[in-house]
């Protein structure tokens, strides 16, 4: 990638940014100068993090940056319009996470380094209790207990459990395809679905599972494995769905949440209220009445941003996962060893399926299950464990340039 | 490698997939629904719309004034309390009991949400009250009100009058009906008490589910045309009542009962019957019938035995075309789904084929049905809204027909008027007829359980300066042939010369 390509793109977004965060400045007839500080130093991060990185990779994926960087933008202009003071928390979160980032793409150059069994143990152990902690000192928080609270700030395990499981999957499918090989691995996503289901966490259960099948498919090709694998979870919801009367109102909801919209149907009946409110063209930048929508920040953001964007960039926000998942795709495609691709796989597998399964949600294609919306909702968990996702895809993009360069000699 | 990156095509086209169906979806979600999403009585973004916009007019397609807004932007009703009531439905309330009603269903023209751009930067700037559109309806006042008193002698029901061409709805109306300018007594007082539901906010035209009886045979009958060779030419067997195994259902030929046996065993009451029985309503017996004659006379034996020839699947697929178990999504109107279920045996499906066991229908869908035989087999889209036009005149909206589907081919519809101009020429409707206009139709009197029958009529003028399609439900109102089809008449002709 020639640098320069990109660079338009990205000043695009910082035009799109700041010129937001202005209008957001003037809403109230006072000037909130708390806006300008809001887009300078969201400015300084994400212009500053894209000036450095691609000065420092020659094989850096600019697009895969841009389109992230995008997303983080709008999430950001959603959040202050809706309330400064999150915004300011999630614009830390950003830092951080672009730091981390940062971090991992300096001191992972190679990422066959990290490909060893011995870790891999530590880490699937480590994992386990991390994620079985929200259930001895965890706090609940919409119906599922996924939460550990440290004071200054809380912590989703089964975000940042994301990233360890394509590690440990890549591990073990990158040398291993017989299922008997497996079985360490194997016990771990078990335990990993058991905990999360014991916790009432759906959607990030849903995604694991995805995860799981689309890593072992790649890696073996087996399609009897695969279809069994995916009718167990097919089987695993519908015993859910007998079992646990919180799966049922989900469905009842899905199915008429106009029928049952005081019954759990009312957080999908005012997404949908809002984003056909909104229209093509969105009824304005603070014109909306978004607050009425159940974690209209969070979960539901994306309504929040078709009421008062419009369905047009609503489109545009699913187009860039699609984006997301092309570049995503061609860097695994691109990779010379299993390991490497395995973990870019899924990376971006992680993140689009993530995607899916709440837009689906919100425009009720499919059940709602309470996930975050990549790089856009509030949460400082979830836009950690996206950046590192961007982080090992960058890694393993670089190692691809590398490689290409050397055979081409240049 | 290779193998691996042919696996992770396989997992990069199904996630591509995915996000197709997304897109696609929310595109065709939003087409199709995003306009009832917006006017939901639950959005509170129309409830604060309502505070900052003073609400266009709505009016009859004469330009009659039915609701209008005060300088306060309190809404204002029409002065005659019959006329209020007559299309309280249509015209809808402003405390969104009625959800279909115009003043939820057009509430973003009522609203002025239909504004352009430029527009509201206009207004925003000269901090002028928006004023919304006028919303223009395709019903008349004046034969709304008429056909409204004719339903006040019975306990409920429902009429449905459109032009079969256009699509327009040109009046509807449902009894027992309330008054928009009182509605907030529907609503839960300081104490939380709800007044009794009585059944007046529903719109039985279009959400009202009634059993069909005898109207059904227009499906029956147009699947016998579709289905069977030479129809038309077929002598149908209707000497007694039908016999069916007790256990399985199934049709017994040889076991025949004489009409007059059936009296008898049916006045005897030690008579343990050893078979299912399916009879003539009336008790009416003919030797044999043909297919035009049966209908005219609407023979139940005769249906009964067309359905055992036909089979439940082909009457399925006809009522299907005829949008019998179609979830609608008009543009203009919320229409309940109709339904024909043929049953698990030939017992249940002669039943259904005549209109009872399970089917259900709706007074708009049957009008719609009869408009489509008069159409030549083209089913119109139903419309309400004729013009939308702003506060600076400028027509926002216009009524756009469109041909919905098309149920039968123009031969098979022809077919059709021949055996319901015969109905009202010397069969069961003959009381719908009016001199000097071709009239066909079809009489109802469905068994509901209740005290008394259902009446039924539908049926069409076929004329091209007035082409009206009709569909009367009299809520146990005794025969439809005696009941119903007078009433047609009353208002077709009232239909016409108002013009």
């Amino acid at each position: 990638m020639k640098k320069g390509k990109t660079g338009g793109l990205m000043s695009l977004i910082i035009i799109f940014e700041l010129s937001a965060f202005g209008l957001l400045a003037f809403r109230d007839g006072a000037v909130d100068t708390n806006a300008f500080i809001a887009a300078g130093i969201l400015f300084l991060v994400l212009a500053g993090s894209y000036a450095l990185l691609t000065a420092a990779f020659k094989h850096l994926d600019g697009f895969l940056l841009v389109i992230v960087y995008t997303l983080l933008a709008v999430g950001m202009v959603v959040q202050y319009r809706i309330n400064p003071d999150i915004a300011f928390k999630q614009l830390l979160s950003i830092a951080i996470g672009v730091a981390a980032m940062a971090f991992i793409m300096i001191f992972l150059r190679k990422l066959e380094r990290i490909n060893n069994t011995k870790l891999c143990t530590i880490v699937m152990v480590g994992s386990v209790l991390f994620l079985a902690l929200p259930l001895a000192i965890g706090s609940e928080q919409g119906g599922a207990k996924n939460w550990i609270d440290l004071g200054f700030f809380s912590l989703q395990p089964g975000e940042l459990i994301k990233i360890t499981l394509i590690y440990a999957l890549a591990v073990y499918l990158s040398e291993r395809t017989k299922l008997k090989k497996l079985i360490p691995v194997g016990v771990f996503v078990l335990l990993l679905m058991v905990l999360l289901i014991a916790e009432k966490d759906l959607g990030a259960a849903l995604i694991y599972a995805g995860v799981i099948i689309a890593m072992y498919y790649a890696a073996t090709g087996n399609v009897w494995v695969t279809v069994a694998g995916i009718g167990a979870g097919a089987g695993a919801a519908v015993i859910s769905y007998e079992l646990f009367s919180h799966v049922r109102v989900r469905v009842a909801a899905w199915r008429n949440p106009w029928a049952s919209y005081y019954d759990g149907g009312y957080q999908i009946a005012q997404g949908l209220m809002a984003i056909a409110s909104g229209g093509l063209f969105g009824l304005g930048l603070n014109l909306g009445t978004p607050k009425v929508i159940p974690a209209y920040h969070t979960d539901y953001i994306f309504a929040v941003i078709c009421e008062e964007m419009g369905i047009i960039v609503g489109l545009c926000v699913i187009a860039l996962y699609v984006l997301f998942l092309v570049r995503g795709m061609s860097i695994s495609m691109g990779s010379a060893d299993r390991f490497s691709a395995l973990i870019a796989l899924g990376c971006t597998v992680y993140i689009a399926l993530q995607a899916f399964v709440i837009l689906g949600g919100i425009l009720k294609l499919i059940p709602l299950t309470g996930v975050t919306l990549p790089f856009v909702s509030y949460g400082g968990s979830s836009v950690l464990t996206g950046l590192v996702a961007v982080a090992l895809l960058q890694v393993v993009a670089a190692q691809n340039g590398r490689r290409r360069e050397g055979e081409t000699g240049f | 490698m290779k193998s691996f990156r042919r696996n992770a095509r396989t997992v990069f086209i199904v996630a591509l997939a995915l996000f197709a169906l997304l897109g696609g979806y929310f595109v065709y979600a939003l087409n199709t629904y995003g306009m009832r999403w917006q006017t939901n009585p639950y959005n509170v973004r129309v409830q604060s719309q309502k505070n900052s916009v003073i609400a266009g007019d709505i009016k009859d397609r004469n330009g009659a004034i039915l609701v209008t807004s005060d300088d306060e932007g309190n809404r204002v009703y029409a002065d005659s309390k019959t006329l209020r009531k007559a299309l309280a439905h249509v015209t809808g309330d402003n405390f969104g009991l009625t959800g279909t009603g115009a003043e939820s269903f057009f509430a973003n023209y009522l609203l002025g949400m239909d504004a352009g751009l430029f527009e509201i930067i206009g207004n925003t700037f000269s901090g002028a009250k928006q004023r919304g559109s006028d919303v223009v309806l395709t019903v008349d006042a004046e034969l709304t009100k008429y056909a409204y008193g004719l339903l006040s002698d019975y306990s409920g029901g429902a009429i449905v009058l459109m032009n079969y061409k256009t699509g327009e709805i040109l009046l509807m109306t449902s009894a027992p009906s309330f008054d928009p300018t009182t509605a907030d007594e529907y609503l839960p007082d300081k104490d939380g008490n709800v007044k009794e539901d009585d059944g007046a906010l529903v719109n039985r035209a279009t959400a009202g589910k009634y059993t069909p009886g005898s109207v059904f045979k227009i499906v029956t009958a147009a699947a016998a045309i579709r289905y069977i060779p030479n129809a038309m030419e077929l002598d149908i067997e209707c000497g007694g009542p039908l016999a069916f195994d007790q256990e399985t259902g199934a049709f017994l030929e040889q076991v025949k009962t004489t009409p007059e046996q059936d009296k008898e065993n049916r006045t005897n009451p030690d008579f343990v019957p050893e078979y299912l029985y399916l009879r003539d309503y009336q008790s009416s017996y003919h030797d044999t019938l043909t297919l035009k004659q049966a209908f005219a006379k609407s023979c139940n034996v005769s249906f009964a035995r067309l359905s055992l020839l036909l089979g439940g699947d082909k009457i399925n697929s006809m009522a299907r075309a005829f949008g019998i178990g179609e979830e609608f999504t008009f543009s203009d109107v919320a229409l309940y789904t109709s339904s024909y279920q043929k049953g698990s045996n030939p017992y249940e499906t002669a039943w259904s084929a005549v209109g009872q066991h399970k089917d259900v229908m709706t007074p708009l869908n049957l009008c719609m049905i009869s408009a489509s035989i008069a159409n030549e087999g083209v089913m119109m889209e139903p419309k309400l809204m004729k013009r939308g036009v702003n506060s600076a005149n400028y027509i926002t909206h216009a009524l756009q027909t469109n041909a919905y589907s098309s149920p039968l081919s123009s031969l098979e519809a022809q077919t059709m008027r021949e055996l319901m101009e015969a109905v009202v020429e010397n069969g069961t409707g003959t009381a719908a007829a009016i001199s000097g206009y071709t009239v066909g139709g079809k009489t109802g009197t469905a068994q509901t359980g209740k005290e008394e029958d259902d009446a039924w009529f539908t049926g069409y003028v076929y004329d091209d300066d007035h082409p009206y399609a009709i569909a009367v439900i009299i809520e146990e109102g005794g025969s439809g042939g005696k009941v119903a089809a007078p009433i047609a008449r009353k208002v077709l002709k009232k239909a016409i010369e108002l013009g």
